[in-house]
């Protein structure tokens, strides 16, 4: 090795060629004696929350020397403790809180040396696979100004529809929202359409709440369908609550094609065929009502719809359920005695059935199964959770005319907010036309925060190509994913122990997590929503008022030059205005930075009674005065017919207004204002006309959030509904077989699932959890592998009409004999050293498509044939 | 040695040229201190390689001038040729794009040609210590941690709402070029045991910091499928490196 030593000469002959032709920034500043955390030498404690998942986990991070050096559980927030609060009260003593593999993996994933790190530009206009996009590293003023002028020429064309904007579903969610709104696009999605949407619909219609949770602590009988609490955590309590019901006898029975590590630690594991879960919950229902094992008190008070349910589970026989799920009759009737007899008993889904075409009524048929039984809202049962942390303020911006892309107010009558990405995109494909050929408009530029749509997406071939059609595209992610590799321009994004989020914890009663910055931006980045408060900036997008929105802080109404300190006004807000009641220096200043409602979990809130305020009056034979379109409340009259707007001041009715006389009362107050009225069905509404509770006897109770305000079996607001397919909704949860059946041809069912070491696609450049679980094997039943040739370690493809891939074959007793599969997330061609070509990606294998009723991505629907490679 | 001077890091002396304040022109304090401002400025310009994307000035410097006969000092006659040639052919926009596209590729974003520029990679990764980070290669290691309490003890830190990352290749060589100009500084105004401090800080951090790992980073960034730009660039650094440990043990 020969190494040039450079003489004094060279030297100056150096210095005279560059002396003057560098200037760099500024890189270093003198050190201030008062230094900031990162400088002195002192460690510390900070809390914080996890966010290598959505659990939101509260932390601990220990920083030295500027330098996180630990992660530990923060038991000062529930997330890690438990789910209902006599127990958190307790155990957050006695245990501490939990936190999974992942939350300890944060590190690695914070100094992982193939994150993005300044923003790039692509130089290369090819998109296509393989193409090398050219990159070259610009500066934040460079991306910030061309991604500006972008939006600015989009929006000064009349075209601000065009943009749609993608995010994941719980961090800096409100200002992207709040954006887009500004901006003048309604095509603002994020993530939750392609998790559980499905569920949410189903127990939505069933008791008027999005996501009940079951308190399993406490309960003696526990099924599940199709969910893996035990290792897709998600919240850090699920796996001690869980196993403190075992230790105190419960029994757990787990439904579910693979033995996933629930299943393993179950009393019985009960395997099934894929999307017959809803079958398998009739015959169950059936069996509960034939020998008299359900809540007669409840069923009778509380519900509506039991005598036409009854009537339709009166032939689901255990015999009918075995020949659809292939689960034994006997079997059914032993699950139907312990569920009927043991109590409390709790039943239980997440995505197993939920990700198939029929999974909002199967997902109907299971949540009713704690409404046959009274378990709801009870010790041990399936609690409606009191949420109330940071409130958004939603801000006012233009009107916006053009339609969604994706159908959710139109097509999807059950979708959740977060819209229908399988939608969108293929309105791209189809050039602006909906799945059904109806023109709708081609959108042009897109935004895409911390998703990796290219590879979580199912029909991942047909999402890039959507995606290749924008004329324009942002990515902002830590790592340059498969989507980044088709964006324009992407930014270098935050890990979570670089930034903020108000964390609305999903437990049984209000408490919020705080996430904040621990270290500041390793790379000097903008976190995301001060990316987007200077986009907002540099676009001078105002408000209704014509105030410029992003300049002004939120709390202050001053101007504000820092974004970080705009955005702490920002959730200071939410904060002050939600259940907390405090501001974010106040949050900071709690035990481990977590609110905690000392007012706790509370139980049957469906009985509660509902009070109109001191003073107020109810009165009969007056009538409710509604706009034209009967959705909104303009006011009410009095018997003289005299009419009063909201406020009590007199009104002008309009010409077109709706008087509703069949209202049974108008409960207006003391000075007038109307608080309330209750309608011909008895059910109490606000001044809003939202539904608040049930008129029972002379005073209201709040029941559930259903237009019954009972708990459903039947649901007249389904049967009004077209699903997207333009098929009418049944009122009841009645079983359909999900669309795509096996064939001779694709003979086998594949199923994905997730499991501990890893989140959706993004964990899989993390050495820590690579090393824990770093491929993904091909589960195949022993007789199945037997027929095919196929053994432990043999190379195989997978094959669907979509695509193929390769794998390696496990051979397993574990998994049901027609069906396959593998855990999720893994088969990266992009992301990182570690992760690219590691284990097999599995939504090649899938068609872009969503459930017809709630806009689920339908993740499990696959048939496929294997066969050695 | 813990001394902190207020940092001339923007000297404007720097960029002006040699300067001259109260010495008899020929002494050999005069002379040191023009090596000092020299060593300075090559350490300015070899950090302004690395931290950021190419300059316009130095791009088509390459092209038209000086800068290339630098480079040429550790270039075979076939490459100068072929940097000559390679620069000859097309306009000065498609040669920065080309220079920009390199800096990003074998710098800035993770891939094939990606060398990370991190110390910590190198010193705390495959080869470091074990049961620290050994065989996962990190970013902002133990040996991070000990650039960043140099910086501190020379009385500077990392500029807020700028990379934080301690033991960045341009950051490191900011720092000789800051610790260059104290001594240079010190040296004019006749300050001789100042100056001499400095000199040991500059030896300390190239034994402590810098030279552990920027031979292995440069050897790896001399290697095939990299712009010839940068290979020469490692190059220079590499011979610069070494003449510097001689010439600060001294």
């Amino acid at each position: 090795m020969s190494t040039t030593t450079l003489t004094r000469r060279d030297f100056l002959k150096a210095l005279a060629a560059t002396a003057g032709l560098a200037v760099v920034g500024n890189r270093f500043v003198p050190l201030l004696t008062a230094s900031t955390a990162t400088g002195n030498g002192n460690a510390t404690w900070i809390p914080t929350c996890c966010n290598m998942c959505g659990g939101q986990t509260g932390v601990l991070v220990r920083v030295e020397h500027g330098r996180v050096a630990k992660i530990e559980p923060n038991p000062d927030n529930p997330i890690g403790v438990a789910n209902v609060s006599t127990d958190f009260w307790r155990w957050k003593n006695t245990d501490g809180a939990a936190m999974c593999p992942k939350g300890n993996a944060g590190i690695m994933a914070l100094y992982d040396p193939d994150r993005l790190k300044t923003p790039l530009k692509r130089t290369n206009p090819d998109k296509s696979p393989g193409a090398d996009p050219g990159w070259i590293a610009i500066s934040w003023e460079q991306a910030l100004d061309e991604i500006a002028a972008r939006l600015k020429a989009l929006r000064d064309a009349g075209e601000a529809h065009k943009l749609i904007w993608f995010s994941e579903d719980h961090s800096f969610v409100d200002i992207q929202q709040d954006f887009c709104a500004l901006y003048g696009t309604p095509n603002y999605h994020n993530h939750s359409n392609l998790c559980d949407v499905s569920r949410k619909a189903s127990f939505k219609l069933v008791m008027g709440d999005e996501r009940p949770l079951g308190d399993f602590a406490n309960a003696r009988y526990i099924l599940l369908f199709g969910w893996n609490p035990l290792s897709a955590t998600k919240w850090s309590h699920l796996p001690r609550i869980f196993t403190r019901a075992i230790e105190r006898g419960a029994k757990l029975v787990v439904v579910d094609p693979n033995l996933s590590n629930t299943a393993a630690r179950a009393h019985e594991w009960v395997p099934i065929r894929p999307a017959t879960d809803g079958a398998l919950a009739l015959a169950l229902a059936h069996l509960l009502i034939k020998w008299d094992l359900y809540d007669k008190d409840f069923v009778q008070n509380w519900t509506v719809g039991f005598e036409a349910f009854a009537d339709y589970v009166a032939d689901k026989t255990p015999e009918w359920a075995e020949h659809i799920t292939s689960v034994p009759a006997a079997t059914i009737r032993h699950i139907a005695r312990d569920l009927g007899t043991i109590k409390p008993a709790v039943v239980d889904m997440w995505s197993g059935p939920g990700q198939h075409s029929n999974a909002v009524q199967s997902g109907r048929a299971i949540a009713l199964l704690n409404v046959l039984l009274g378990a709801v809202d009870r010790p041990g049962t399936m609690i409606n959770p009191e949420r109330k942390g940071g409130a958004h303020q939603p801000v006012k911006g233009p009107k916006i005319t053009q339609p969604r892309l994706d159908g959710r107010d139109t097509l999807y009558p059950f979708a959740h907010s977060s819209g229908i990405y399988t939608e969108v995109l293929q309105v791209l494909l189809n050039d602006g036309k909906d799945r059904h050929g109806r023109e709708l408009y081609m959108p042009k530029v897109g935004v895409i925060i911390f998703q990796n749509m290219a590879m979580s997406v199912p029909g991942s071939s047909d999402v890039a190509r959507a995606l290749r059609k924008l004329e324009y595209l942002v990515v902002v992610d830590t790592h340059l994913s498969e989507t980044a590799q088709l964006a324009d321009i992407v930014l270098p994004g935050t890990v979570y122990l670089e930034r903020y989020d108000l964390n609305n914890n999903w437990v049984t009663w209000p408490t919020l997590g705080l996430r904040q910055p621990v270290v500041e931006p390793i790379f000097g980045q903008l976190p995301e929503y001060e990316f987007v408060v200077a986009l907002g900036r540099r676009l001078g997008l105002a408000d209704a008022e014509g105030k410029e929105w992003f300049w002004l802080g939120p709390k202050s109404g001053q101007r504000i030059e820092s974004t970080k300190a705009w955005y702490e006004e920002y959730l200071s807000v939410q904060l002050e205005k939600g259940g907390p009641a405090m501001s974010l220096e106040q949050l900071k200043a709690l035990p481990g930075a977590t609110w905690v409602d000392p007012k706790g979990t509370t139980y049957e809130k469906w009985k509660s009674e509902v009070r109109p305020p001191e003073g107020a009056r109810a009165y009969s034979g007056w009538a409710l005065l509604k706009s034209a379109d009967g959705k909104a409340v303009l006011g009410y009259q009095d018997e003289r017919g005299k009419a009063f707007g909201p406020d009590g001041r007199p009104l002008q009715v309009p010409q077109d207004a709706q008087v509703d006389a069949s209202v049974q009362q108008v409960i207006v107050e003391q000075d007038g204002r109307l608080w309330g009225y209750v309608d011909a069905r008895s059910i109490l509404k606000d001044k809003n006309g939202k539904g608040a509770g049930l008129l029972r006897q002379g005073h209201f109770v709040k029941g559930w959030n259903t237009p019954s305000r009972l708990c459903e079996f039947v649901s007249e607001q389904a049967a009004a509904k077209k699903d997207a397919n333009g098929d009418m909704i049944d009122a009841l949860p009645v079983y359909v077989p999900r669309d795509w059946f096996p064939s001779p041809e694709y003979p086998l069912y594949f199923i994905s699932w997730k499991e501990a070491p890893h989140t959706h696609t993004r964990t899989f450049n993390n050495p820590y959890l690579m090393e824990l679980r770093g491929w993904n094997p091909l589960r195949i039943n022993t007789q199945t592998a037997a027929r095919l040739g196929i053994h432990t370690g043999d190379e195989v493809w997978v094959e669907s009409p979509y695509g193929r891939v390769k794998a390696v074959a496990e051979v397993t007793e574990g998994i049901h004999p027609e069906v396959v599969g593998w855990m999720r997330g893994f088969g990266h061609w992009a992301l990182g050293k570690i992760a690219r070509g590691k284990g097999a990606h599995d939504n090649v294998l899938l068609p872009m498509k969503s459930d017809p009723i709630s806009g689920m991505s339908l993740n499990k629907e696959a048939c496929v044939r294997v066969y050695k490679a | 040695m813990n001394e902190r001077l207020s940092p001339p890091a923007s000297d404007p002396s720097l960029s002006a040229g040699l300067p001259s304040a109260g010495l008899q022109p020929g002494c050999w304090q005069e002379e040191e201190a023009i090596l000092a401002w020299g060593r300075a400025a090559l350490y300015n310009f070899l950090a302004a390689v690395f931290l950021e994307p190419p300059d316009e000035r130095w791009a088509d410097s390459l092209r038209d001038g000086g800068l290339a006969e630098v480079l040429a000092l550790v270039a075979t006659a076939d490459e100068a040729k072929a940097l000559i040639d390679r620069m000859a052919c097309g306009d000065a926009g498609g040669w920065r794009e080309e220079l920009a596209r390199a800096y990003t590729r074998h710098l800035v974003v993770p891939g094939p040609d990606y060398v990370p520029p991190y110390g910590s990679v190198y010193r705390d990764g495959p080869n470091g210590p074990p049961g620290t980070w050994q065989g996962r290669p990190t970013l902002w290691g133990p040996s991070s941690v000990a650039v960043a309490q140099a910086y501190r003890e020379a009385g500077l830190a990392l500029a807020p709402g700028g990379p934080q990352v301690p033991d960045h290749i341009g950051l490191e060589l900011q720092f000789m070029q800051h610790l260059c100009a104290c001594e240079a500084g010190a040296l004019s105004r006749g300050e001789s045991d100042a100056a001499a401090a400095w000199r040991a800080r500059q030896a300390a951090f190239l034994r402590h910091h810098l030279l552990p790992w920027a031979p292995a980073f440069c050897a790896r960034l001399d290697s095939e499928g990299i712009h010839l730009f940068y290979r020469l660039i490692a190059r220079l650094i590499r011979a610069f490196l070494e003449s510097e440990r001689e010439e600060t043990e001294l």
